[in-house]
């Protein structure tokens, strides 16, 4: 698979928990079409299925759903989530978006 | 840490809310009634982040661009008013860091204060190998860093295991010259002294007196305890049997023993007695008269102090300069002897002795000066 890098700022991105819960926040640490971690102050709990909104350059995504595989909190307190995104078409949708912003 | 923190806050409530939860967070909070108010003073204050109360005017977006235009890489946090992810989506687009829901607690703003101070950015890629390589590293440096400490730990270990003991001293000399009874208690030393008449309790490892108890009406001459029990031999023969409790009550007295005993003990089952000049050992039953159930006669070569446990009696052989093992079942028959190094002094007279927790405490007098010591229980 070819490689490719890029660095950006930090993209903030929605959190959705539930249907009945307001949506939280955080930003992307990493994005791939298979996973993204998720920086966030809010907790959540590993295993739980959360549904992303973002936006990758000229493109927006709305409830990319995911489940969370681990959760590290860091020394200040915030939470690192690793997500991995379980719709096909979804991660098809976010490959597309990064070739054309890198 | 730099901790001065802006914050740029109209309303007089929020702002007594907000000065005591980063009163707690241990910042330096500078407080601005509105934007112009703050942008006058960023130069002098130089904050290491600015928090802006959100709903004000102007609205958090236009004093998001104002202070990104004076100061481009400074940390900037909306206090939203409610939990709005879109908003503050908008508002992190706009230049925020973060932004903080309500109610503003002290929970609530610790991680985005703590954050505030240091900033990242995201990292996109196709293939998500670099995420896992990244893991993998982190999983290295995991247990490398497990490595060690297991290092570190197994070499505390061996230190503590294979370096030399660290020498504790093993022989007190006593403040008082008439030593007649010892027994060992947890983390403490009670000795008798008859010239005195007193108790004195000694710490264990410092042998510093922790307490003096008088014994006015009687000249102690041994001693031994149990669980619940002091026994003191008096030197008319009559053995008192005394609580435990602060005052060492007396709870009551044998008759007189004739020849009267020098030297007493208790094995958990039987009390023992034993009289130096003569070399008798008598075992008694554990009651308030003592009543006699044998005598035997000591096979060494002269007795001077007896103690007990519940497997042996040893005694301390002036003649011998030996500890001397006997065996509770058959008191004449020697199980070993080991020589006792302070016999090395030929002026030592040892008269008290104990057993506790594999060791054999002694008592005696050396010359005009008292001293107690402790041997390990030989094998």
């Amino acid at each position: 698979m070819r490689k490719s890098r890029n660095k950006t700022a930090s993209i903030p991105a929605e959190i959705k928990t539930s249907l009945d819960l307001p949506p939280l926040w955080g930003r992307l640490g990493f994005l791939s079409p298979e996973e993204a971690e998720v920086i966030s102050h809010f907790e959540l709990r590993t295993g739980k299925i959360v549904a992303l909104g973002f936006e990758l350059g000229r493109a927006r995504f709305e409830e990319v759903r995911g489940r969370i595989d681990k959760a590290m909190r860091d020394g200040d307190g915030y939470f690192t989530y690793s997500i991995s995104f379980l719709a096909p078409e979804q991660r098809a949708l976010i490959r597309t978006a990064i070739e054309q912003s890198l | 840490m730099f901790n001065t923190v802006q914050i740029i806050c109209a309303s007089e409530k929020d702002r007594t809310i907000l000065r005591g939860i980063f009163r707690n967070l241990g910042a330096d909070a500078v407080f601005s009634a509105d934007l112009n108010d703050a942008l006058a003073v960023l130069e002098k204050t130089r904050p290491a982040a600015v928090f802006l109360a959100d709903g004000e005017e102007p609205p958090a977006e236009i004093q998001l661009r104002e202070l990104r235009r004076v100061a481009p890489f400074l940390p900037l946090v909306p206090l939203l008013k409610r939990r709005d992810a879109s908003r503050a989506v908008a508002l992190m687009k706009a230049g925020a860091l973060d932004c903080a829901q309500s109610p503003w607690t002290e929970e609530e703003l610790r991680p985005i204060y703590r954050k505030s101070l240091r900033l990242g950015g995201t990292e996109i890629e196709l293939d998500g190998s670099a995420l896992r390589r990244r893991r993998r590293l982190l999983a290295l440096g995991l247990a490398v860093s497990v490595g060690l400490a297991a290092f570190a730990a197994g070499l505390f270990y061996g230190f503590r295991k294979y370096s030399p003991a660290e020498q504790r001293p093993r022989s007190f000399y006593l403040p008082y010259a008439h030593p007649t009874g010892i027994v060992a208690k947890e983390d403490s030393v009670l000795v008798s002294d008859w010239y005195s008449q007193g108790l004195y309790e000694h710490n264990m490892k410092t042998f510093g007196i922790r307490k003096v108890t008088s014994l006015p009406d009687i000249t102690p001459v041994a001693m031994a305890a149990s669980r619940d029990s002091l026994w003191l031999a008096r030197t008319d023969g009559v053995i008192e049997k005394r609580l435990l409790d602060g005052r060492y009550t007396k709870a009551a007295a044998t008759k007189p023993f004739k020849p009267a005993a020098d030297s007493v003990c208790y094995d958990g089952l039987y009390f023992w007695t034993a009289q130096s000049r003569t070399g008798e050992l008598t075992k008694r039953m554990p009651g308030d008269s003592l009543d006699t159930i044998k005598t035997y006669r000591y096979p060494g070569g002269r007795l001077s102090a007896i103690a007990c446990d519940t497997r042996f009696i040893w005694v301390a052989d002036p003649a011998r300069r030996a500890l001397v093992k006997l065996s509770l079942e058959d008191p004449e028959r020697i199980v070993s002897q080991t020589q006792i190094p302070e016999y090395s002094s030929r002026s030592l007279k040892i008269t008290a002795m104990d057993s506790k927790d594999g060791r054999i405490w002694f008592a005696g007098e050396d010359g005009d000066r008292a001293l107690a010591f402790y041997e390990e229980e030989p094998k």
